[in-house]
């Protein structure tokens, strides 16, 4: 599962809404599962579950919400809400199928390397996953690459009458702090991509969505971003994906005239030519990024300052 | 209402990088108006 850190941060929250909304649009009936025991299994929230489930119909499902995915238009299912016999079974038979290697080798899914010593309801995860995607009947299974490996196992593993799904996967967003390594997977660029994407344990890593301007502020002016490069570049990759992301969507930077004075960009193709030739500085850049995020987020602050006792869930 | 292939470029947009496969996706959406389809997450903390 995609794991969510204490808050809903740009790259599960935003990122998703976005995706998302161009699925609905092309007539797709999404349903973002709140996976309580997946959580509980991989020592989330101190392994407290009815604290995760609490979470899970709080916080999170506001966090989507905020973010514009309505119940109107996006189903929500709490996992072990769900859970009967049937799953159960299916969790059972896809095990039988599955040999220890490469139940272990899916394992990388819940964002553990595999040298890190694991229990055996670790074991059980990546076969209750695939067998969620039976359970809830889905015709597509989305998620990031970082779990492309249990869908490539649910692909194989159809138990009779039930529907072999679609794998949709996006790539993953960096954090802000750039590129880094923590050994998940046997592929370099894999583990890079994996190592690298927004997570709680790295602070100043990611940018929540209800983060107050101040501090998304702060979080871009400290992130990675290296000069005349978009290669592994976080700012400009959340230029990319959220601000220029829509056909007429522009980004404004605003500069005194000595340093190029203001100047305006069509689509991300014109933001990265510009950024590649030098006649774009990191500050500017990273100024106008804060501040157009800021706004986009805006719903989302909006929301949550009404509703602080879901924040202080945690 | 929208084509297939247009509602297939929707589903191809970046960041989406893989589409497993595509040719089952074209026949899904030929076949189906509304398919369904789910995203999961952890609560973390």
């Amino acid at each position: 599962m995609s794991p969510l850190p204490t808050y809903a941060h740009l790259g599960s929250g935003l990122l998703t809404s976005l995706i998302l909304k161009d699925f609905i649009a092309a007539g797709i009936k999404p349903t973002i599962f709140l996976a309580d025991y997946h959580a509980w299994i991989n020592g989330k929230l101190g392994g407290d579950l009815p604290k995760i489930q609490s979470v899970a119909k709080g916080y999170f499902k506001s966090a989507f919400v905020s973010l514009g995915l309505t119940e109107d238009k996006v189903n929500y299912v709490l996992a072990s809400e769900m859970y009967d016999k049937d799953y159960w079974k299916d969790v059972l038979r896809i095990s039988k199928d599955t040999s220890i290697s490469r139940m272990l080798r899916c394992t990388t899914i819940m964002g553990r390397t595999q040298k890190d010593s694991l229990d055996c309801a670790s074991v059980l995860y990546p076969a209750m996953q695939a067998a969620d995607i039976f359970m809830l009947g889905v015709d597509i299974a989305h998620a990031g690459m970082d779990q492309r490996k249990v869908h490539m196992l649910a692909r194989e593993v159809v138990p009779p009458g039930k529907k072999k799904a679609i794998a949709v996967h996006h790539r993953l967003l960096m954090g802000l702090l750039g590129p880094q390594k923590m050994g998940f997977e046997e592929n370099a660029a894999d583990d890079v991509a994996i190592s690298s994407k927004m997570s709680k344990s790295k602070p100043d890593s990611c940018i929540f969505i209800h983060d107050s301007e101040k501090d998304i502020e702060r979080k871009v002016k400290n992130a990675y971003c290296p000069e005349k490069a978009a290669k592994d570049n976080p700012v400009l990759e959340m230029c990319e994906h959220f601000l220029l992301r829509n056909e007429g969507s522009t980004l404004s930077i605003s500069r005194p005239a000595k340093f190029g004075g203001d100047v305006e960009f069509a689509s991300y193709a014109e933001l990265e030519a510009a950024y590649i030739a030098g006649k774009l500085h990191p500050m500017d850049l990273k100024a106008a990024t804060a501040k157009e995020l800021s706004k986009m987020l805006e719903p989302c602050r909006e929301y949550f300052a009404s509703r602080k006792e879901l924040l202080a869930d945690f | 209402m929208m084509d297939v292939e247009t509602k297939i470029s929707l589903v191809k947009r970046k960041p989406i990088c893989e589409v497993v496969t595509e040719q089952e996706l074209r026949e899904l959406f030929e076949s189906n108006n509304s398919p369904k389809h789910y995203i999961g997450f952890e609560i973390s903390g």
